[in-house]
């Protein structure tokens, strides 16, 4: 009997000996990830709405706007590169062709299982009727997702507002065509979090180069 | 490997003079392929045989080995419409255990060369480390490995020794992490141990 313990504990020994890499060899840059509609027309939309504040999600799935001057810093980021692909920024927005939203996700956050529902997730913070009073339907992605964000999360979507009903008490789903998903782990500098972000929303529109007016 | 050798050692004593066993440090190098190709020395071998005649041996063995990689910060294509720009942390940790059969070349008060090859199975675990998630898999795969050694004894005709190998081995196992792809596993490696 000790033999076969002696043995067993020997198997033990053997199948927990993997050395683990050290992760510190990894650069501090932001994953970043993006996905597109392929069904989306991107070169006919010539304007777009972006929002003066990022949505950030702290304890409790409760929004809050971020506009200081770091997040308009950031915002401005974003319509540089939309101004460099052609499309023009407008006020009001029910006279843009696409709309762009920026959530940053402070605290690990997991969503899923609401693929073009109407369910809890988004729909509190970027809740599709700020696009229009159209969209009571909830959110259409015409890609599969599955959301589980970690600490230090820059999420940007942008949605296709042309094709609205003309009964505005119609309701109808907002279509996603474009999501980035921006994670990284955070240092104790904000200066640094906020260089990594900015980094990554420059690579999310780098590596999506379809995003261009004709 | 001290824990797993002492119980051993302790009662080899009381085994009989045909059973043979083997315990090295390796050092293991995949070769062929860019996955965790890094060589390393985090790996250990166990080997026990039995001598079916004057120079013929057949056992089992079993192993263990990580190897680590890295790949610097690139734009992976994942599908038409989806895209990933990271670097990687890349770990490979294979398992192969099975029955071997050993030849010795030759028989003298000091020194034993031998021959042996090995058949198995081979489980391996490969995980592809971004900076906030991991992905990994699980293959198994048929194992073969042919090996090169010498006992080495200090007293003549003991029975505690030291032991040194090279062998190569391949194994059938297949795994796609990301942009990564690998279609069988070749290593080319040595051992250094003790034999009693």
């Amino acid at each position: 009997m000790k033999k076969v313990f002696v043995f067993l504990a020997g198997i033990l020994l053997f199948t927990s000996c993997e050395k683990d890499p050290d992760m510190s060899e990894l650069d501090s840059d932001f994953t970043v990830y993006t996905q597109y509609d392929e069904a989306a027309n991107f070169a006919s939309a010539s304007t777009y709405y972006l929002p003066d504040s990022i949505l950030t999600t702290g304890s409790g799935m409760k929004a809050v706007y971020w506009k200081d001057d770091n997040a308009q810093s950031l915002l401005a980021q974003v319509a540089s590169e939309m101004a460099l692909r052609g499309y023009v920024r407008t006020e009001e927005k029910a006279e843009a062709d696409l709309g762009l939203q920026l959530t940053y996700v402070e605290s690990t956050t997991q969503v899923s299982g609401w693929v073009g529902g109407s369910g809890w997730g988004w729909d509190s913070w970027w809740y599709p009727g700020f696009w229009g009073p159209y969209y009571g339907m909830g959110w259409s992605y015409g890609f599969p997702v599955s959301y589980s964000y970690s600490t230090g999360s820059m999420v940007m979507e942008m949605v296709d507002l042309r094709n609205t009903p003309a009964d505005t008490t119609e309701q109808v789903q907002l279509p996603v065509i474009w999501q980035a998903v921006s994670s990284g782990l955070l240092s104790g500098n904000a200066h640094l979090n906020l260089t990594l972000v900015g980094r990554a929303i420059d690579q999310a529109f780098t590596q999506s180069s379809y995003i261009k007016k004709d | 490997m001290l824990a797993l050798g002492i119980p051993f050692v302790a009662r080899a004593q009381h085994f009989p003079d045909e059973l043979n066993f083997k315990l090295d440090w390796q050092v293991n190098a995949p070769v062929g392929y860019d996955y965790a190709d890094k060589l390393s020395g985090w790996g250990m071998n166990f080997e026990v045989a039995y001598e079916v005649s004057e120079r013929w041996s057949l056992g089992a063995f079993a192993s263990i080995h990580t190897n680590h990689g890295y790949a610097g910060r690139e734009t992976i294509q994942l599908s038409p419409t989806e895209a990933l720009t990271t670097d990687q942390l890349h770990s490979a940790f294979q398992v192969p255990f099975g029955a071997l059969a050993s030849f010795d070349l030759a028989y003298t008060p000091h020194l034993r060369p031998y021959v042996a090859g090995k058949i198995g199975a081979m489980y391996e675990q490969n995980t592809t480390y971004l900076n906030t998630v991991g992905f990994y898999e699980r293959p198994w795969g048929l194992y073969v490995s042919p090996e090169i050694g010498l006992n080495i004894y200090p007293q003549r005709y003991g029975r505690f020794g030291f032991h040194v190998a090279v062998y190569y081995s391949y194994a059938t196992n297949d795994t796609r992490l990301l942009n990564y792809q690998e279609d069988g596993k070749n290593s080319v490696g040595f051992r250094l141990g003790i034999c009693f």
